[in-house]
C-alpha cells in the first residue's frame, strides 16, 4: 500500500462556540452576580456586629469581594466559556465564608463556614493555570490543581475535627465536629498550612513565571498580566503571613492586612484584564487586510503583517506544497490551517502559546482567507477577462476573415460565372438575330437584362461584405469611395503616418460605412466630414461629423450598437454627440 | 487585330476570346494571370490590344493595373482594356494615368458584345475608354458637391461623354449634333472647368476624369 502523502500536522482551530452555547443569558448572569453581591454585603454587615474582631477592615473586604464579582461579570462577557466566570463567583462566595464565620454563633454552622473558607485557594491555582484558554491544557497543571484540592480538603477536614473553639477566641458555641479537639495541634497545623499554601503559591507562581519568560513574544503579549498578578498576590500573602506571625507595628500590620484583603480580587481582575487585552489584539487582524494588499506581488508580503498582528516574530505562512523547514515540528511550534482543514489554503506556523488565544488565530485566519480568496478571485477574474477579450477579438477577426473569403468566393466564382453566362446568352441572341429568329433573340435579350440586374445586386452584396479597394489601397481610397456613394456631400480626409493593421482598417471602414448610412437615412444633412488621423503611438482617431438635425439615439441604431461591440473588442471606444438641431459628431478611437 | 486576353476566370476568358474571334480578331494568347501576360509580352509577343482583368491571383487586388503600369514603363504602346467587377473611379484614374490607349470597363459590358469589341478597337487606336457607370458615379457626386451649376444641361451631357472617352465625332454622333457644335461645347466646358485642351484625346479624358474625381489639384 502506498503511504498517504505526508501532510503538515496542523491544528484545526476550535470552532467558535455558537452564540449562546456555553454562555449564560445576561439576565441569569445579572441575577447570579446580584445575589452574590448581596451575600458579600451581608457577610460584612454580620461581621460588623462583632466589633473589634476584624480590626475594622470590613470595607476593604467588601471592595475586594465586589471587585471579584465585577471581574466575574467581565469574564462572562468576554470569555467563550462560562467556566472561568463560575470559578470566580464560587471563589468570591467561598471567600465570604470567612467573614460569615465571624458573625455566626451557632456551633453547628461556624465550623462548616471555616471549613469552606479554606477552599478558595484552589480556584486561584486553577485561574492562574487555566488563563487564558479557560481550561487546563497540560497534565502537570491538572495534577497540581488536583493535589491542591486534595490537600485543602484534608487540611480543612483536619481543622474541623481538631478545633473546638474559634481560634481567635470569639464567643462562639463550641463546635460539635471537634471530635479530636486539640487546640495546640490545630494552631500548629495552621502554621504548617500557611507554609504549605506558600509552597503551592510559589510553585504556581514559578510555573507561570517560567512559562512566561520562556515563551515567545506572542505568549507574553497574551499572558503577561496573569503572572504579574499572581506573583503580586503571592508577595502580599507572604508579607501578610510574616506580619501575622511577627510582632509588626500595628499600623503597618493593618495596612498589610488591608492589602491582603484587596488582593483577593487581584487574580480574577487579572483574568478579566487579560481577556480585554486579547480582544484588542484580535482587532488588529483587520490591519492584516489593510497592510497585506499594499506591497508588491508574492505571498511573502503577508508574512510581515502576520508576524505583527500575531505578535509572534517567528510566525510565518507555509503554503501547501512548499518546502517546510524542520523547526516547524519543534516543541512549542504549532501549525494552524487557514480555510478548509482537509484542503487548507495556507498554514500559519506560530508559537504554540498562541493556541491559548484561539480567537486571535481565528481572526487572522479569517482575514488571511479573505485576502487569499480575494487575490485568487481577482487573478481568476483578470485571467478570464483577458481570455474573453482575446476570444472576442478572435471572433471579430474570424468574422472579418469570413466576410473577406465570402466576397472573394463571390468574386471568383458566382460573379465570373454570371458574367460568362451573360456573355454566352448575348452570343446566342446575336446568332438568333443573325439567323432571323427574332422572337428567340428578343427572349434571350430579356433574359440578359434580368441577368444584368441580378449581377448588379450581387455586386452590391459583395461590396458590402468586404471592399476590394480596402485590401489593395487602404483606407484613403476605400473611404473616398464610401464618401462618393453617400447621397450627402461628403469630404473625406485620411492622414495617416503609417498603414494600420488589417483589423483596424476594416473596423474603421465598417464604422464610417455605418455612420454614412445613418447620415443618409436620418440626418437631413447637407455636408458630412470624415476625418481619420493617427498620433505618434499609432492611436487612430476617426470623426464623422454632419450638419444635420442631430438627436441621434445610440440605442436606436442597431448598426452602431453592433459596431460598438466590435470597437470594444479591438480595444477602442466610441462617443456620440448629437444635440437636437446641432448635427451629429461620432468619434471613434482605436489603439495602434 | 492581334489580341491577348488575361483573366483568371476561364469561362469568361474563353467567352471574351470567342466574341473577339467572331468579330474578326485574332486571339494570340489566352492567359490566367497578369504575370504570364507580362512574361509573354516581354518575351516578344506582338499584340495590338490586351484585355486584362484587374483582380487576379496572387494578391487578388490590383494585379491588372500593376501589370499595365509595368508594361507602359517598358514602352508598351498597344491598347489595353482593363476589366473590373466593381466600378472604382480611383482605378480608372490610375489606368488612364498610365497613358496611351487605355480603357476601364465593367465586366457587365462583356454581355454587350458590341461595347466590348468597340472598346478593344478604340483602345488599340489610342483612344481612352471609361465605363459609363464610373462616369455617372463621378458626375453624380460632383453634381452633389459643386452642383455643376456653371454647366448647362447639354454641356453636362458632353462632359459625360468626354469622360467616357468619346472622341469629338463620337460625341457628335451620340448627341446627333454637328462636329462644330460639339467642339464649341467642349472648349466652353474646358474653359469653365479651368482645364487645358490637349491635342492628344486620351490626355483630355484623363484631365476630365481627374477633375471629376477631385484629384486635379
Amino acid at each position: 500500500m502506498p503511504e498517504a502523502p505526508a501532510r503538515p500536522r496542523a491544528t484545526s482551530l476550535p470552532r467558535p462556540a455558537p452564540a449562546g452555547a456555553g454562555r449564560l443569558p445576561w439576565p441569569t448572569r445579572l441575577a447570579i452576580l446580584s445575589a452574590a453581591a448581596l451575600v458579600c454585603v451581608l457577610s460584612v454587615v454580620v461581621g460588623i456586629n462583632l466589633p473589634g474582631i476584624v480590626d475594622g477592615n470590613d470595607l476593604p473586604w467588601l471592595i475586594g469581594h465586589l471587585a471579584g464579582l465585577a471581574a466575574a461579570g467581565l469574564i462572562w462577557w468576554l470569555a467563550p466559556s462560562a467556566v472561568p466566570g463560575w470559578v470566580v463567583v464560587g471563589y468570591t462566595l467561598a471567600e465570604t465564608a470567612y467573614m460569615w464565620s465571624y458573625g455566626v454563633d451557632a456551633g453547628w454552622l461556624w465550623p462548616l463556614l471555616m471549613w469552606i473558607s479554606v477552599l478558595p485557594g484552589v480556584a486561584l491555582v486553577w485561574l492562574a493555570l487555566a488563563f487564558p484558554a479557560g481550561r487546563l491544557r497540560r497534565g502537570f497543571d491538572r495534577r497540581l490543581v488536583v493535589a491542591a484540592t486534595a490537600y485543602l480538603l484534608c487540611y480543612a477536614t483536619a481543622t474541623l475535627l481538631l478545633t473546638p473553639e474559634y481560634p481567635l477566641g470569639v464567643a462562639h458555641e463550641r463546635s460539635p465536629y471537634a471530635v479530636f479537639a486539640d487546640a495546640p495541634l490545630a494552631v500548629l497545623l495552621s502554621q504548617i498550612h500557611a507554609g504549605m499554601m506558600g509552597l503551592f503559591a510559589a510553585v504556581v507562581a514559578g510555573v507561570v513565571l517560567l512559562r512566561w519568560t520562556r515563551s515567545s513574544g506572542a505568549a507574553r503579549q497574551v499572558a503577561f498580566i496573569m503572572p504579574v498578578a499572581f506573583v503580586l498576590w503571592l508577595v502580599i500573602g507572604v508579607v501578610w503571613s510574616l506580619a501575622r506571625l511577627g510582632e509588626w507595628p500595628r499600623d503597618l500590620r493593618f495596612t498589610v492586612e488591608d492589602l491582603n484583603v484587596l488582593s483577593v480580587a487581584l487574580v480574577p481582575a487579572a483574568y478579566a484584564t487579560g481577556l480585554i487585552r486579547m480582544r484588542t489584539i484580535r482587532a488588529r487582524a483587520v490591519d492584516l487586510v489593510q497592510t497585506g494588499d499594499v506591497s508588491a506581488t508574492g505571498h511573502d508580503r503577508w508574512d510581515g503583517s502576520v508576524k505583527t498582528v500575531l505578535g509572534d516574530r517567528t510566525a510565518r505562512l507555509v503554503w501547501p506544497g512548499s518546502q517546510r523547514s524542520t523547526d516547524s515540528d519543534a516543541r512549542g511550534r504549532a501549525m494552524s490551517s487557514v480555510g478548509d482543514v482537509d484542503a487548507p489554503l495556507v498554514y500559519i506556523e506560530h508559537d504554540a502559546a498562541l493556541l491559548d488565544n484561539p480567537q486571535l488565530l481565528r481572526s487572522v485566519s479569517a482575514s488571511l482567507r479573505i485576502m487569499i480568496d480575494n487575490e485568487r478571485l481577482t487573478a481568476q477574474l483578470r485571467q478570464t477577462l483577458r481570455e474573453v477579450n482575446r476570444s472576442r477579438l478572435r471572433i471579430v477577426q474570424a468574422a472579418d476573415e469570413a466576410r473577406r473569403r465570402a466576397e472573394r468566393d463571390l468574386h471568383d466564382g458566382s460573379q465570373q460565372q454570371l458574367f460568362s453566362v451573360a456573355l454566352r446568352l448575348r452570343m446566342a441572341s446575336d446568332e438568333a438575330r443573325a439567323s432571323g429568329q427574332l422572337a428567340l433573340a428578343e427572349n434571350l435579350e430579356t433574359t440578359i437584362d434580368q441577368l444584368a440586374s441580378a449581377i448588379k445586386e450581387l455586386r452590391e452584396l459583395a461590396r458590402g461584405l468586404h471592399p476590394a479597394l480596402l485590401a489593395e489601397g487602404g483606407l484613403a481610397p476605400a473611404l473616398a469611395e464610401l464618401g462618393r456613394r453617400c447621397t450627402v456631400v461628403t469630404r473625406v480626409g485620411v492622414e495617416l503616418r503609417e498603414r494600420p493593421k488589417q483589423l483596424t482598417e476594416s473596423t474603421v471602414y465598417y464604422f464610417v460605412s455605418e455612420c454614412l448610412a445613418n447620415v443618409t437615412k436620418y440626418s437631413l444633412a447637407t455636408v458630412c466630414e470624415v476625418s481619420v488621423t493617427d498620433d505618434a503611438d499609432g492611436r487612430l482617431l476617426v470623426v464623422v461629423a454632419d450638419d444635420g438635425v442631430g438627436g441621434a439615439d445610440p440605442a436606436a441604431g442597431s448598426g452602431l450598437r453592433g459596431l460598438a461591440d466590435r470597437i470594444d473588442a479591438v480595444g477602442g471606444s466610441m462617443r456620440i454627440e448629437s444635440a437636437a438641431g446641432d448635427g451629429t459628431v461620432i468619434t471613434m478611437e482605436l489603439p495602434g | 487585330m492581334r489580341v491577348a486576353v488575361a483573366d483568371d476566370a476561364v469561362l469568361l476568358r474563353e467567352g471574351v476570346a470567342q466574341i473577339l474571334k467572331a468579330n474578326g480578331h485574332e486571339v494570340v494568347a489566352s492567359l490566367g494571370s497578369a504575370v504570364e501576360l507580362v512574361e509573354q509580352i516581354d518575351g516578344g509577343l506582338e499584340v495590338d490590344a490586351v484585355v486584362l482583368d484587374i483582380r487576379m491571383p496572387p494578391t487578388h487586388t490590383d494585379e491588372g493595373i500593376v501589370a499595365l503600369e509595368h508594361l507602359r514603363a517598358g514602352g508598351f504602346t498597344a491598347g489595353v482594356l482593363l476589366l473590373s467587377t466593381y466600378a472604382v473611379p480611383a482605378y480608372a484614374v490610375r489606368a488612364l494615368g498610365s497613358g496611351g490607349g487605355t480603357g476601364y470597363l465593367l465586366k457587365d459590358r462583356v454581355a454587350d458584345s458590341g461595347t466590348l469589341v468597340d472598346a478593344v478597337e478604340r483602345v488599340s487606336a489610342g483612344e481612352s475608354v471609361v465605363d459609363p457607370e464610373v462616369v455617372s458615379l463621378l458626375v453624380a457626386e460632383r453634381t452633389r458637391s459643386d452642383g455643376l451649376d456653371h454647366l448647362t444641361e447639354r454641356e453636362r451631357e458632353v462632359l459625360t461623354l468626354m469622360a467616357e472617352g468619346r472622341s469629338n465625332s463620337g460625341i457628335a454622333k451620340a448627341l446627333v449634333v454637328s462636329l462644330k457644335t460639339v467642339e464649341a461645347h467642349i472648349s466652353r466646358i474646358l474653359a469653365k472647368l479651368g482645364l487645358e485642351d490637349s491635342p492628344a484625346d486620351h490626355r483630355r479624358v484623363l484631365a476630365v476624369v481627374r477633375w471629376l474625381e477631385h484629384t486635379d489639384a
